[in-house]
């Protein structure tokens, strides 16, 4: 049983109280056992920073830090119980494979036969076992991946940090390293926390998603509840790939339905209690719409809450096609079946779901409709 | 947010908000404390090993300006109790201390520069040229520096003086125009610019000479820096060469001329370290406003291991 | 006609080394073969080989027992030197690895000793080691005729010659602990090491490639340590510091033993060269990463 606690955790380099520049502010979330938890968020808006202070490589300058009901904010770094990957692997150099996993063991005084015994086991999880003598550098970048990989479950520690680990291998090898992670999460069964910039990453590898910008947290929650119901403008548009097409607007009243109209006067059609929410509460007031690329149909029958424009571009991705449009107010970038018809230059009308179409409050850039906390 | 915090703060089971406030002020300024003792211990032991460093020198600028009977005594005598400046002026009298620097000025000035010239060339030809023999021929200058100088000097003073250029210039500074060392922490350089640096300016009809001049030397300052300071250093302070080759006072270069001080006579001791600190001054000068250029230049892929 | 052009291409290398291996001809190679032809000779007063005698001034050298002193000095001399500068440079590099208020000023005191000559640094130690007046004397409270007693002259010439060889090592180790990865200690703190399990087990092998060029480096300049003992000790006391250069240099500018005093180099440049190809075998064993 291992959980972890972080209660509004601070991090600030100025010295002066007064000046303080907060790398991290207030950071609060409670990480329960087993879960598989991803930082994710632009570089800079550290992530890494949170990280490293569980790990312990960095002082936490404000709030707590608990593993297990254990206050852990001066506790060092070795006796947390945490292994971590680092982002350049940070093999020892001058060790062979085997003696670099046996290294957090080795310090600790465990026995050779016990070290000998749990080296070969994880290496055997990995398929290391015919690298054991060499060295870091004679080893591709996977392989490093996979020592580091190894040298840090070699200790049954109480989670696993890792920094950015898949982000120095190509793209290939870093998906089947990425479905690799998830199959020894779940065999394991042990906390992770990683951090990474890539939000395909933290879809597919989480459980549980924290988003972060500029020190804070934007949303802490499920890859599905981030996708669908997310928090404000920053995580809609940061989670989700092409992101989320975004337009300016007003709430209006047409023909007895409530429209979204853009700031060049075309017309979506909300439907059902969300429209009547917006019209009472938003009625000429600037939202934001926010439509994912997926929710654009081409059947255009009969439906209010179309929009035309003249595609700019047109990628093929096999299954489907993302088509980027230049409609009268913005740019949108639609993901259509491969067969919708249509080449740069050529007229487009698609139809929006509005039923999963997101608002934002023109102000404050919250999601109006956001239902948080459900944790 | 606020909801989260509450179900955290309740199970806080350990420990209640006083506590852990109480905890957080303890627990800083152990760490504070910590790290202030962890730099003290730092520089303390850097003073100590400093101080151990420096002690000789030191201790020879305080002896230089002691009044000779100040240094004659039993008692404790580590500084100067009325310094004085003049066993400087009396150094400078008694033996011709100004002709040794200046000598030993031309001298070092000399070989620094031709070992620049001659090196760089040795090691644009080893980096950018295709001969036969190339590898054999580095191989051997690579050799020359398990030559130990012992090896080679008695004959070489029997080269220079059948050539009857003892006693002068030349003597002093032909056998070190070039170095193996030099080649290599040049080529080393040269090493790291693509081929096809080489090329292109061969495309726009660019000579061999005039590519060294207009675009290897300006790429390498940073090497030519390093070398000139090491260089000039060791050629300042050679020492058994011009004891072997130079017979009169007006050929000594420092470190043989300040050896004359050691012998004038026994009560000129602090007349001597004068004299010392006055050579030591000019290649100390030299390798402080250099360290930077000397530490980038060698060791930036030179000396990887 | 190409060809023509090729072999003036080729030829216009060779141009660019000539300069370079004029020097080396005339002050390297010939005088080397020079040597080793004079180590068959019995010479003149001025040099010049008189009479061949084979390998006799060889065989002299073995059987006499100042040689081997000589060698036995040597080996000592150098063993003291080596192990003391290395040691130096490598506390004072360790010292300065982490950034502190005045680590410039520590790191050129440090370096400093790289900038003097072993000549200057001698009378400097003259003084400070002369019996009745010196400062160490003095400071330690003992009575030790250092320079004149053939117990302590060795060590103190050694360790003159560690303090000016420090400088150097200094920067060789700083420029290797500088190439240390950081987020490998970071890495051991995560995984439970204490300080000095970092220090030996990963700062200590992460300097191994420099630690292996120094020492080759250091033992080469120590063999070659000549200004100090002419300055200091002249050999002396007795034959306590009568390092194989020096006796080079006085059998053959004092003895005028130019075919003995050759022999003995071409023993010093044997020694080296094996002790140098030596380390190399046992590196590419050893270090390797």
């Amino acid at each position: 049983m291992s959980d972890l606690f972080l209660k509004n955790v601070c991090k600030s380099y100025e010295k002066k109280q007064d000046k303080a520049q907060y790398a991290v502010k207030d950071f609060t979330l409670k990480i329960e056992d087993g879960e598989f938890v991803i930082f994710v968020g632009p570089s800079g808006c550290g992530k890494s920073t949170t990280l490293r202070m569980i790990a312990g490589l960095e002082d936490i300058t404000g709030g707590e830090l608990w593993i297990d009901g254990k206050l852990c904010n001066y506790v060092e770094p070795g006796e947390r119980d945490l292994s971590m990957v680092f982002q350049n692997y940070a093999l020892y150099p001058n060790m062979n494979v085997y003696d670099n996993m046996a290294f957090s063991l080795s310090v600790r005084k465990v026995p050779k036969k016990e070290i000998d015994k749990k080296v070969h086991e994880t290496a055997e999880i990995l398929g290391l076992e015919s690298l054991l003598k060499r060295r870091p550098g004679e080893l591709s970048g996977g392989q490093k991946q996979r020592v580091a990989i190894g040298s840090a479950i070699m200790r049954s520690p109480k989670a696993f940090l890792m920094d950015e680990p898949l982000s120095n291998l190509d793209a290939k090898l870093r998906s089947q390293m990425r479905v690799e992670l998830a199959k020894l999460h779940e065999s394991l069964g042990t906390t992770m926390i990683y951090v990474t910039h890539d939000q395909t990453e933290a879809m597919t590898l989480g459980t549980k998603i924290v988003v972060m910008k500029d020190g804070i947290i934007q949303q802490a929650d499920s890859p599905k509840e981030v996708y669908d119901n997310p928090a404000n403008m920053f995580v809609a548009g940061f989670i989700g790939s092409p992101s989320m097409n975004f337009f300016n607007g007003r709430i209006r009243t047409y023909a007895g339905m409530p429209v979204f109209e853009t700031v060049t006067g075309e017309r979506l059609e909300i439907p059902g209690s969300r429209g009547k929410v917006l019209e009472e509460k938003y009625r000429n007031k600037w939202v934001i719409l926010g439509i994912r690329p997926e929710h654009f149909l081409t059947k255009t029958d009969g439906s209010g809450s179309c929009l035309t424009g003249e595609i700019t571009a047109r990628e093929m991705l096999g299954a489907e096609s993302i088509v980027y449009l230049k409609t009268a107010a913005e740019e949108a970038a639609a993901r259509v079946p491969v067969e919708t018809p249509g080449k740069p230059g050529d007229k487009l009308t698609l139809s929006a779901d509005m039923e999963r179409a997101h608002f934002f409050d023109g102000h404050t850039n919250e999601n109006i409709f956001y239902q948080g906390g459900r944790q | 947010m606020a909801e989260i915090n509450e179900t955290i703060t309740m199970e806080n089971w350990q420990y209640n908000e006083q506590e852990i406030k109480r905890l957080h002020i303890a627990m800083n300024a152990r760490a504070l404390r910590k790290r202030r003792i962890r730099k003290t211990v730092l520089i303390t032991l850097n003073i100590v090993m400093a101080v151990f460093i420096l002690f000789p020198l030191l201790y020879t600028v305080s002896v230089s300006l002691m009044p000779s009977d100040q240094l004659f005594t039993m008692d404790m005598n580590l500084l100067p109790k009325s310094p004085t400046l003049d066993n400087y002026a009396r150094a400078l009298t008694q033996v011709p201390l100004v002709r040794f620097i200046l000598n030993s000025f031309l001298v070092a000035g000399c070989i620094t520069l031709g070992q620049i010239v001659t090196c760089s060339l040795a090691a644009f030809a080893f980096s950018f040229l295709e001969f036969r023999g190339k590898n054999v021929l580095f191989m051997l200058v690579m050799a020359t520096m398990m030559v130990p100088g012992e090896a080679t000097i008695i004959s070489n003073y029997l080269t220079v003086s059948s050539m009857g250029l003892l006693d002068t210039y030349p003597v002093l500074i032909l056998p070190s125009l070039t170095s193996a060392m030099g080649i290599f922490l040049f080529r080393q350089f040269y090493m790291t610019f693509p081929k096809s640096l080489y090329e292109s300016a061969k495309l726009d009809g660019c000579g061999n000479l005039k590519f060294i001049v207009k675009i290897l030397i300006p790429l390498t300052k940073s090497a030519i820096g390093a070398m000139a300071v090491y260089t000039f250093i060791n050629a300042w302070n050679m020492y058994m060469w011009p004891l072997l080759v130079t017979g009169s006072e007006e050929m000594r270069t420092v470190q043989i001329g300040i050896s004359m001080l050691n012998s004038v006579d026994a009560q000129s001791i602090t007349l001597m370290m004068a004299g010392v600190v006055a050579i030591i001054i000019p290649s100390m000068v030299i390798f402080i406003v250099g360290q930077k250029q000397l530490i980038r230049g060698m060791f930036s892929g030179a000396v990887k291991g | 006609m190409n060809r023509f052009i090729e072999k003036l291409k080729q030829g216009n290398a060779y141009l660019y080394l000539i300069p370079c291996f004029l020097i080396f001809g005339v002050f390297l190679f010939y005088p080397f073969v020079k040597t080793i032809y004079l180590s068959f000779y019995k010479t003149d007063k001025l040099g010049q080989a008189k009479l061949f005698v084979g390998a006799e001034n060889y065989t002299d050298l073995f059987t006499s027992e100042a040689f081997y002193n000589s060698l036995f000095v040597t080996l000592i001399f150098v063993v003291i030197v080596v192990v003391g500068s290395m040691l130096i440079g490598l506390i004072a590099a360790v010292l300065c690895s982490k950034a502190f208020p005045g680590i410039r000023f520590f790191s050129t005191s440090y370096a400093l000793p790289m900038a003097i000559a072993s000549s200057g640094a001698a009378m400097i130690f003259k003084i400070i080691l002369n019996p009745t007046i010196g400062i160490l004397n003095k400071l330690t409270g003992l009575d030790i005729n250092w320079i004149n007693d053939p117990k302590y002259a060795l060590i103190c010439v050694a360790v003159l010659t560690a303090w000016l060889n420090s400088g150097i090592n200094f920067l060789y180790f700083s420029a290797g602990l500088g190439n240390i990865d950081d987020t490998i200690y970071e890495r051991a703190s995560v995984d439970g090491a204490s300080a000095v399990q970092k220090f030996f087990r990963l700062t200590l092998p992460g300097l191994s490639p420099i630690m292996f060029y120094t020492l080759v480096v250091n033992i080469i300049q120590a063999f070659q340590s000549f200004g100090q003992v002419k300055i200091l000790t002249q050999g002396g006391p007795g034959e306590s510091t009568n390092l194989i250069v020096y006796s080079i240099y006085r059998d053959a500018f004092f003895n005028y033993k130019f075919g003995s005093a050759a022999a003995q180099s071409v023993v010093l440049f044997i020694i080296i060269m094996l002790l140098t190809l030596v380390m190399f075998r046992v590196e590419k064993k050893g270090v390797k990463y």
